[in-house]
């Protein structure tokens, strides 16, 4: 804690900003980039949110209360950036967030930066089916293997409601395997 | 086997172009070359704008705003200059009749005829009593009247 406050110090303070945001940027460029990545799908729009989510860090640490902790409010951003996005290219297309993503995934198969088969875009459209937060909480837990205490942080929710809402995610997703026959 | 090894997802189905991660920096974030658009071969060089057709056209356009705007002007001034250069002070017959209809004002057979042309009055004296017809010639009775007598 007294390490992440000393680093956010010199993140804070102009003379040793730049290296300590280079450092920043390199620590943290992988895990969020595959955090945003799982949520917006295509490579050339995480890239977008990962330079966004990035520029917020760097304009807006001054402002960072220290009430959570720094990956916390990089994750937070970065998920709120990914969520934003896909609003915004929702609304460019007349569309709902739902029904871009699932126009996303449909192209999947001509996406060179998707390496999978039929039924890793049947799981995707079941994963697209749950809702936002239950989505997001299977995502965090199941692909990036984070701990449920640090997605509770990141997303502002209890423990507990956490662990239901993703068996409950896994369960659903399962059924959806199975009403198409593709598990 | 847990429910969710039995989900069989591939967390390795998203790839990402070759040394993708080693070209994310501070300033590759800072200046983001966010010139994503291309365009097609020699554009540039073979590029000609006809300034000459676009002035017209932005010349027309003005010149049919002014002419809409001209006209919704005088329209306008009409339409106020009815309403405020109205003589208001003077009221047709009409008007004086339906406004003392309303009983506002309790005026006398004498003082009503104050309020009306005299000279476009028709007057039927043969329910006027003796008094009545001689106030009337003594008030009213001027030789540029025209006063029919029936």
């Amino acid at each position: 804690m007294k390490d992440e406050s000393k680093f956010i110090q010199s993140l804070i303070d102009p003379e040793t900003r730049d290296i300590a945001f280079e450092k920043l940027v390199q620590d943290y460029k992988k895990p969020i980039y595959w955090h945003i990545r799982k949520i917006v799908l295509d490579h050339d729009d995480a890239h977008d949110v990962l330079q966004n989510t990035f520029l917020k860090v760097f304009k807006g640490i001054d402002k960072f209360k220290f009430e959570s902790k720094l990956y916390t409010w990089i994750y937070r951003i970065a998920t709120n950036e990914s969520l934003n996005f896909i609003k915004s290219k929702a609304k460019k297309f007349l569309m709902s967030s739902k029904e871009m993503m699932d126009y996303q995934i449909n192209n999947l198969k001509e996406d060179p930066y998707f390496d999978g088969d039929e039924l890793q875009i049947s799981l995707q459209k079941a994963i697209n089916s749950l809702p936002t937060k239950q989505k997001l909480i299977f995502q965090m837990k199941y692909e990036q293997n984070m701990k449920f205490k640090e997605i509770a942080e990141i997303l502002e929710t209890s423990e507990g409601g956490l662990k239901a809402s993703y068996h409950i995610a896994v369960k659903k997703i399962k059924k959806e395997l199975l009403k198409n026959q593709t598990f | 086997m847990s429910k969710e090894r039995q989900l069989n997802i591939n967390k390795n189905r998203f790839k990402t172009p070759e040394r993708y991660f080693d070209s994310i920096s501070l300033n590759s974030v800072l200046f983001s070359d966010k010139n994503n658009f291309k365009t097609p071969l020699n554009y540039f060089e073979t590029l000609e704008i006809n300034l000459s057709k676009k002035k017209t056209k932005t010349k027309t356009y003005l010149l049919r705003n002014m002419i809409y705007s001209g006209i919704a002007a005088i329209l306008i001034l009409v339409v106020t200059t009815n309403l405020f250069l109205r003589d208001l002070t003077k009221f047709s017959d009409d008007e004086i009749i339906s406004y003392l209809d309303y009983n506002i004002v309790d005026f006398t057979i004498s003082e009503y005829s104050e309020l009306f042309d005299k000279t476009k009055i028709e007057v039927n004296f043969e329910n006027f009593t003796e008094n009545e017809y001689d106030y009337f010639i003594e008030t009213n009775f001027n030789k540029d009247d025209y006063i029919i007598f029936e």
